[in-house]
């Protein structure tokens, strides 16, 4: 594989993360939202409360943190994901830089 | 009808993005010295500049909560935040593949990638923060004023501190001319150094309107050195040759030069340097910077109405126990 030939692929590996990234983002926080205005709508008619008419209350702790247990494990994977494709990279350019062997190995 | 706006809306942005990508690779051309690889830069400094609006745009509704004490406030502080963590990741990976490139090295703790990776650090710290927090209002509160406190060092750590660094290779140096990287003026027999390369001037030889120096070079505390030979051009106060460092793929060039006092300015360059004269490249450029733009307030709006949902939900649960 020349050295341009190489480096396209590169860049195109590298648009695709972007997009894979943002990709699975916008997947997992769309499909939070289907199921959130899916859990609003299947409330019991007498408990629906318009939102604009619901007066501000302490909440307890029933509300989620920000970052839940699953967007870690999301983290987690995009980081292996990551690491993976910094090391084909290295891999790659290691397979270059070495020789091709010439004829067999010797027993 | 706003459904069916937003719908359009996606579809434009997705139409927009995926016409940046195949121009990307099929009207920009290769920039010299750098081939194909520098079509990442379309990427990489598009996603930096999204990750600056979106922690903007968190501080504003940080502020505003502090203020007004609306759960929907935070709810976009919060989306917007993330947001831009995201973005400042994809800058700092397709930065280290396009460091890989063009430096030899995924990271060589260049003062833009450490102050890019401060940055990712203090904002990871804001969602760190949030998650060790139970109690909403008190998770709110602190995150905002964190969120504030986290914003004023954004400017600092993506302008200021990038460009008061001697030695940095990155764009603002290396691909923008008429940037304020003067480079260094050496008298002959003088050292100096240029990004981590120490050079020392031996000499300058004039042929008519061209003069030729005489350039060593080497990498400090490694024995290998060379000597490079740029030239310059009298007559049009331009460069004639720039010599490539050794086993890398930056360029020595001679940017000024005054024979009576016997010395010169000399500076090193990135491949493409000028990246952006190029008129197809710039509209492109521009093209994708907005796009990736459109793409984070998509995603702003529905991780901010998930985060409003989620408050809602729980208010009700409040209400009904």
């Amino acid at each position: 594989m020349s050295e341009s030939t190489s480096a396209i692929y590169v860049s195109m590996a590298t648009v695709l993360l972007v997009w894979v990234t943002i990709a699975i983002y916008l997947a997992q926080v769309s499909a939070q939202l289907r199921s959130l205005q899916r859990d609003l709508k299947s409330d019991p008619p007498g408990s629906a409360q318009r939102p604009e008419e619901m007066t501000p209350q302490p909440t307890a702790a029933t509300e989620s943190p920000s970052v839940a247990a699953d967007q870690w494990s999301w983290m987690a994977w995009y980081a292996a994901l990551t690491y993976g494709c910094v090391e084909a990279l290295g891999g790659l350019q290691w397979l270059r830089s070495v020789p091709k062997a010439v004829g067999r190995w010797a027993k | 009808m706003a459904q069916r706006l937003g719908f359009i809306g996606k579809l434009l942005v997705g139409v927009w993005l995926a016409g940046v990508m195949i121009a990307t690779f099929v009207v920009i051309p290769p920039y010299q010295g750098l081939g194909d690889a520098g079509r990442i830069v379309i990427v990489h400094v598009p996603t930096a500049w999204v990750a600056v609006i979106a922690f903007t745009i968190s501080a504003v509704y940080s502020a505003l909560y502090l203020r007004r004490r609306r759960p929907d406030d935070d709810a976009k502080a919060t989306a917007a935040a993330e947001g831009g963590l995201i973005f400042t990741l994809l800058s700092t990976l397709t930065g280290m593949v396009f460091s890989q490139i063009a430096w030899g090295v995924f990271w060589n703790w260049d003062p833009r990638q450490v102050t890019i990776l401060i940055l990712l650090l203090i904002y990871a710290a804001l969602f760190a923060l949030r998650s060790a927090i139970d109690d909403p209002e008190r998770r709110r509160r602190l995150a905002a004023v964190y969120s504030l406190f986290a914003f004023v060092t954004m400017p600092f750590l993506m302008f200021v501190a990038p460009r008061m660094a001697d030695s940095t290779l990155h764009p603002n140096c290396a691909f923008i001319k008429g940037s304020d990287c003067d480079g260094i003026t050496l008298k002959i027999g003088h050292v100096g150094q240029l990004g981590d390369q120490k050079v020392q001037l031996l000499g300058l030889e004039r042929q008519g309107d061209i003069v030729v120096a005489q350039v060593k070079v080497s990498t400090p505390g490694l024995a290998s050195e060379a000597i490079l030979r740029p030239g310059y051009d009298l007559a049009s106060r331009s460069y004639t040759d720039r010599p490539t460092f050794p086993g890398q793929r930056f360029t020595l060039a001679i940017e000024s030069v005054d024979l009576e006092r016997g010395e010169a300015r000399i500076n090193m360059e990135a491949p493409g340097s000028g990246l952006l004269a190029n008129q197809r490249t710039l509209w492109v450029f521009l093209a994708s910077n907005l796009g990736f733009t459109m793409m984070f307030i998509w995603m702003f709006l529905v991780r901010s109405q998930v985060l409003s949902l989620e408050v809602q939900i729980a208010q009700r649960k409040v209400a009904l126990a």
